[in-house]
């Protein structure tokens, strides 16, 4: 009889250690999957950068008074690429930042490719539209990225938040993770001028 | 026999295609599920079949020696009108491409005049995004914009073949589609275990109750007798058996274990843990289909080309 009491005793406990020990694990799985998920995001938007230079030279060689637009491209791009986050550390700020920085450069190389359009021999050369093949891919290789660092936070936010595991995530230092907003100028409509 | 199932389906389609006329990644027919050699989509009968035969040919080719699963997709519209997102949603809805992520995209959207090549992760060093303008640029777009579909995608798909047979660096071993024997296998496994499990169990039931003297199975348990602890945690039981047809009267030995009556040892519960252990796994899906192919868990980035035309 005693020897049975200690037994149960034991199995229980060992219960929620197992348990306990589950959910841990499944955490840091949770939160390896959204620094993946980051190193990816920051892995297109470099990716992006080092399209700038190539992409600056070739509609150099074509629309030489445009030296406004391509110094701001070439700018953004500094700019941008001297902020990176280390995956174990997004806090909102940092992220906000980076997205901010990372507009500016999506900003003025919108405004480079618009002012292509005057210059129809750089529209026809295949070198220029390969760049922008690949400009495009970089995009939507951002946008995609973007989505799956978005869901790993989620899927991530929502196991640590439910229960029992919100009991855990706090004496583990588990804590809710920040995600991407969509872009400030995204939501609005373009502008579209005739003149 | 297969072309009486396979009438009603396309009649199906066909139907559904002209009821729905704009199509979502969850509406398009994709016909390589049924016939794994059959890699074009064309629900709106846009290619000829003798251009759709071609380029199923070539993919055959491809998949076989370089183990890329294509879908080539030409309708009339699709929902949105925007190729590139119908495209990745199909793609990453549908897991084409195996392990390595060497699934492949064609689209064209001939009402919405665009067009899209989309590669799977696994693919972008072998095509990359540029490779796939410029074959776009030369094969594809000229074409498109005169309606000629069926050369459009059979030079495309030539092309993308061409760069993609040279990459020495992509091995059809690694990516083999082993999808239909591998749900083969187990089945078969699992088949042979119940042919070989069910005589056993029902012969050593009949041997049970089989009377050592005659040899006919009427022998009744007339008493049992638990006695000394055999082994430790065994308790030794000692049946009495008697037979009616021959009057011979005898005696059994077995061991059971000392569980307090759990219910564990003997020859049932295995078996029925096994029945148990196997329908709750499931099959999946995966039968059904005599020839069809399975899109193997492969995604998309958002790599490839394409535009308007």
């Amino acid at each position: 009889m005693n020897m049975k009491t200690i037994t149960y005793w034991l199995s229980g406990v060992l219960t929620i250690l197992l348990l306990n020990s589950c959910s841990y694990n499944s955490m840091v799985e949770k939160d390896e999957a959204v620094s993946k998920a980051w190193s990816n995001v920051e892995t297109q938007y470099q990716r992006r950068a080092d399209l700038i230079p190539n992409l600056v030279n070739t509609v150099k060689g074509y629309a030489k008074h445009e030296n406004a637009t391509l110094e701001a491209v070439i700018a953004a791009r500094s700019r941008a690429t001297q902020i990176t986050i280390d995956p174990n550390n997004l806090t909102p700020e940092k992220i906000t930042e980076y997205q901010r920085a990372q507009g500016e450069i999506s900003n003025a190389l919108g405004k480079l490719l618009a002012i292509t359009e005057n210059y129809p021999d750089l529209k026809a050369n295949e070198n220029f539209s390969e760049l922008q093949a690949q400009l495009e891919g970089t995009e939507n290789r951002i946008t995609e990225a973007r989505k799956r660092f978005n869901d790993a936070v989620q899927d991530y936010n929502t196991y640590i938040r439910s229960f029992p595991n919100n009991l855990f995530a706090g004496i583990f230092g588990f804590s809710r993770k920040e995600n991407f907003k969509a872009d400030a100028g995204a939501s609005n409509a373009p502008n579209v001028q005739f003149d | 026999m297969k072309k009486r199932i396979l009438f009603p389906l396309l009649a199906f389609f066909g139907l559904q295609g002209a009821k729905a006329g704009i199509y979502t990644p969850e509406s398009l027919p994709i016909p390589y599920l049924k016939d794994k050699n059959h890699y074009v989509s064309n629900p709106d009968r846009l290619l000829s079949a003798s251009a759709e035969a071609r380029i199923n040919t070539l993919l055959q080719r491809l998949e076989k020696e370089k183990g890329v699963q294509t879908l080539v997709a030409i309708v009339e519209n699709v929902e949105g009108g925007d190729c590139y997102e119908f495209a990745i949603t199909l793609g990453n809805k549908l897991k084409i491409g195996n392990r390595n992520n060497t699934g492949l995209i064609i689209l064209v959207v001939a009402k919405d005049r665009c067009y899209q090549i989309l590669t799977g992760e696994g693919l972008e060093g072998t095509l990359p995004d540029a490779i796939c303008r410029r074959i776009e640029n030369r094969e594809m777009v000229p074409h498109l914009k005169n309606g000629n579909w069926d050369a459009a995608l059979t030079r495309t798909v030539e092309a993308v073949c061409a760069t993609i047979l040279k990459d020495e660096s992509l091995l059809s071993s690694g990516t083999k589609v082993v999808a239909p024997r591998d749900l083969r296998t187990p089945a078969l496994v699992f088949l042979g275990m119940l042919l070989f499990l069910v005589p056993l169990s029902w012969y050593w039931s009949r041997r049970k109750n089989a009377c050592p003297r005659c040899g006919k199975h009427h022998v009744k348990r007339t008493g049992t007798t638990r006695s000394v602890r055999s082994r430790k945690g065994f308790i030794r039981y000692t049946d009495t058996y008697h037979c009616p047809d021959c009057g011979h009267t005898y005696t059994r030995h077995r061991d059971e274990p000392n569980d307090h009556g759990t219910g564990f040892g003997g020859f049932y519960p295995p078996l029925g843990g096994f029945f148990g252990s196997r329908r709750g796994g499931g099959f999946g899906g995966g039968f059904g289909g005599g020839g069809g192919g399975i899109f193997g868990g492969g995604s998309f980035g958002g790599g490839g080309s394409g535009g308007k035309f």
